[in-house]
């Protein structure tokens, strides 16, 4: 059995060296108003931030305030804010009530079985991925503190920058 | 649960053919994503049994490799005890997943929701133990079709085996063997109508006797939205048949269904959702109930349980257990932001079993008999029915930029009827009253007050029956690094089973970056009752040493 594990080992390393490492994961979630939307697609745009958030968690929601902040400040600059709602089958159905009671407009995104959120190893809520425009994780966190408007700022900065013609 | 030796094995065949399709491939897309919990714990806690020494160990790791359309992932679980649940130690969770285009297929370990998850909705809650994962296979296929690609259609099919480690025995272990399938089709934008149908086999063990079982379960479901408002229903009816043996002596067949609704209503800075239950499960008499009933709802169905999740400690405290077997009730949760700086929030909710029943046996025997109620599919609030009601205030206020208040209001009621001796019926009545400040200052640094205060009334005390209990934690925070809280609770309460008035820990999270973060804490924390998906198991009070740990790599 050493052997098959060890030559399996050495395959893989074999093919995977000496080609160009670059992200390879893409998601289809449907938003709140049922419409299909593709990680692929929004890449287009610009650098994506993807929040993983759930109605039941406090913090989750004192971040989704900042990032709608930061959105609307940078969004015309290609700037992505996606929430993506881990709620499950319990909460589900106020997803959409609080959104629009905050009058949030960017996109809303259903992860019920949160196999996009497991994907991205996480683990608790608030947890965000920052992928730049490549689709290439530029930055993943956990938790949220308050204060941490200025570091995502700077983040969102530094973000745009990356692959800009 | 593989050995390792297993788990090796496959995953190198898994490496085996991934390297092989990677050789075919033009160009290589490879992403590797890893997470890693590490969770210590030293101290003492208590039990009925009395105060006895705690030590917890446990690590975590799961490792995904991305390859093109490949998805590999595995997960290295080492418990050296674990906290609560099933101690394992070696791969507990593998798998390999294709997706191209409109189709997924993936083998190994994986969870699924159908539709509202009457008929399924396996999932894993590490803080109650409950870990509904299935070992199989599923294929999924969503696309679009017809004229402009208006028409959706979303469909998935599985099969597995999945052990269910019983929360409240964890040497009880429910076998199933499960094949499920899973659609919806959306003609038009605002009309969804979907079905799922499953079949399990399963033995369920009652003491050291095994009941086999076979289970099937079909279910519907519509969705419709127009303007602001969205309509979901959704129905299941279950049949179990056992198999003779010698608890039942001969096959048994009994039905039983749940429907889940909701409707909600959405305007800018306003929205609102009803949500309603009528879960039938398996009504049976008082004395029939038991978490090992062979005919009771099958641990991997959960469904909604319209009940408002806290994720502070004194509301959450005297949850509710919902009972998917014979269970009925509403909620109505609404929101309301009339500008940009207020936030208000209103919650109500009642649920309770459908049936009262009463004693028909003269002798000194009992013998219960349902009293029939023509408003069943309504819930009830006399004690006979064990009720739990709830209304839940919040308002939530940005004084500026910097300052933040929120103030709430929480009144709740949970009966659980005794009908042997009504004197004993428990009633627990709770009010409680959260208040939140916090404050940011110097861009990077933040304090926070939480207040929580609680006046309580248990009809089970033997003395004095009305307590208040109250928790305060203060934290002040550095970003992007840096928590240091503390957490002092007190009570008056002269029966509380950790046999404490006061309790105090000190909390220290510090992130080594945005996504690595270690927690530290140190002293005595109350314990209670911890709920997941309306499943509940008593956390037992601790006083001690605790250490977090939480990596992740993309």
């Amino acid at each position: 059995m050493k052997k098959i594990i060890i030559l399996s080992v050495l395959l893989f390393a074999f093919m995977i060296s000496g080609t160009g490492f670059s992200q390879g994961y893409d998601f289809n979630l449907e938003d709140i108003d049922g419409n299909s939307v593709k990680l692929s697609e929004l890449l287009k745009k610009g650098p994506v931030f993807l929040q993983f958030w759930a109605t039941w968690c406090v913090p989750c929601k004192e971040e989704m305030k900042v990032l709608n902040e930061l959105w609307g400040k940078y969004k015309d600059s290609g700037f992505v804010f996606v929430a993506l709602s881990t709620d499950d089958q319990k909460s589900i159905s106020k997803v959409k009530p609080y959104i629009e009671s905050k009058s949030y407009k960017f996109t809303v995104l259903y992860d019920t079985d949160k196999s996009v959120f497991s994907n991205y190893g996480g683990q608790d809520p608030p947890f965000s991925i920052f992928l730049d425009r490549n689709g290439n994780v530029f930055k993943s966190y956990s938790g949220y503190m308050a204060g941490d408007d200025a570091k995502l700022e700077s983040d969102i900065n530094e973000a745009l920058k990356i692959g800009k013609n | 649960m593989l050995n390792i030796k297993g788990a090796v094995k496959l995953a190198a065949v898994i490496l085996f053919f991934v390297s092989g399709f990677i050789y075919s491939q033009p160009k290589l897309n490879i992403k590797v994503s890893a997470s890693n919990i590490l969770r210590y714990g030293n101290g003492k806690e208590t039990s009925v049994s009395g105060e006895d020494s705690k030590k917890y160990f446990e690590e975590l790791a799961d490792v995904r490799l991305f390859v093109n359309d490949f998805l590999a992932g595995v997960r290295y679980e080492y418990d050296d005890p674990i906290e609560f649940g099933k101690s394992l130690k070696g791969i507990s969770r593998r798998f390999l997943e294709f997706k191209k285009d409109d189709f997924t297929v993936r083998a190994g370990n994986f969870y699924e929701v159908f539709s509202s998850g009457l008929t399924l909705n396996a999932f894993e809650s590490r803080p109650i133990g409950w870990n509904t994962e299935f070992d199989g296979g599923k294929f999924n296929y969503k696309t679009t079709f017809g004229k402009k690609g208006k028409i959706k259609f979303d469909g998935t099919i599985l099969g597995g085996g999945m052990n269910f480690t019983d929360i409240s025995d964890t040497s009880r272990v429910e076998e199933y063997s499960i094949r499920a399938g899973n659609f919806s089709v959306s003609p038009f934008k605002p009309l969804i109508i979907g079905g799922s149908y499953l079949y399990t086999e399963g033995k369920i063990p009652t003491g050291n006797i095994i009941t086999d079982i076979s289970a099937e379960i079909f279910e519907g479901n519509l969705g419709l939205s127009h303007k602001g408002f969205n309509l979901f229903v959704s129905y299941a009816n279950k049949v179990t048949i056992s198999e003779p043996n010698s608890v039942y002596s001969q096959s048994k067949a009994p039905r039983g269904d749940g429907a889940y609704g909701s409707l909600s209503y959405t305007r800018e800075g306003f929205g609102i959702t009803v949500d309603y239950k009528n879960y039938r499960f398996n009504v049976v008499t008082p004395d029939n109930r038991s978490s090992t009933d062979p005919f009771k709802s099958l641990p991997f169905q959960n469904a909604p349980s319209c009940i408002k999740v806290y994720s502070s400690t004194l509301l959450s405290r005297f949850p509710h257990n919902v009972d998917f077997n014979d269970e009925v009730g509403w909620q109505v949760d609404a929101f309301y932001s009339p500008n940009d700086k207020l936030t208000l929030n209103a919650n109500a909710s009642l649920t309770s079993r459908h049936y009262d029943y009463r004693d028909i046996d003269t002798s000194i025997y009992t013998k219960y008999e349902r009293i029939e109620r023509s408003s069943a599919f309504l819930p009830s609030t006399k004690n006979e029915f064990s009720p739990y009601w709830e209304l839940f205030l919040e308002a939530e206020y940005y004084v500026n930029k910097n300052l933040k208040t929120k103030l709430g209001v929480s009144r709740k009621t949970n009966i659980l009827y005794s009908i042997v001796d009504p004197n004993a019926t428990d009633i627990v009545r709770a009010t409680t009253i959260p208040l939140e400040v916090q404050y940011t200052f110097g861009k990077v640094y933040g304090v926070k007050l939480n207040a929580e205060f609680q006046s309580a009334y248990n009809s089970l005390r033997a003395g004095e029956k009305n307590f208040w209990s109250q928790l305060t934690t203060l934290s002040i925070s550095r970003s992007p690094n840096l928590i240091i809280s503390g957490t002092v609770e007190s009570t008056n309460d002269e029966e509380d089973p950790s046999g404490k008035k006061l309790w105090a820990k000190g909390e220290l999270t510090f992130k080594f970056s945005s996504s690595n973060t270690i927690m530290l804490s140190y002293g005595s924390e109350r314990g209670g009752l911890q709920c997941s998906s309306g499943i509940c198991r008593y956390v037992n009070p601790f006083n001690g040493f605790r250490l977090t740990l939480i990596n992740n790599y993309n």
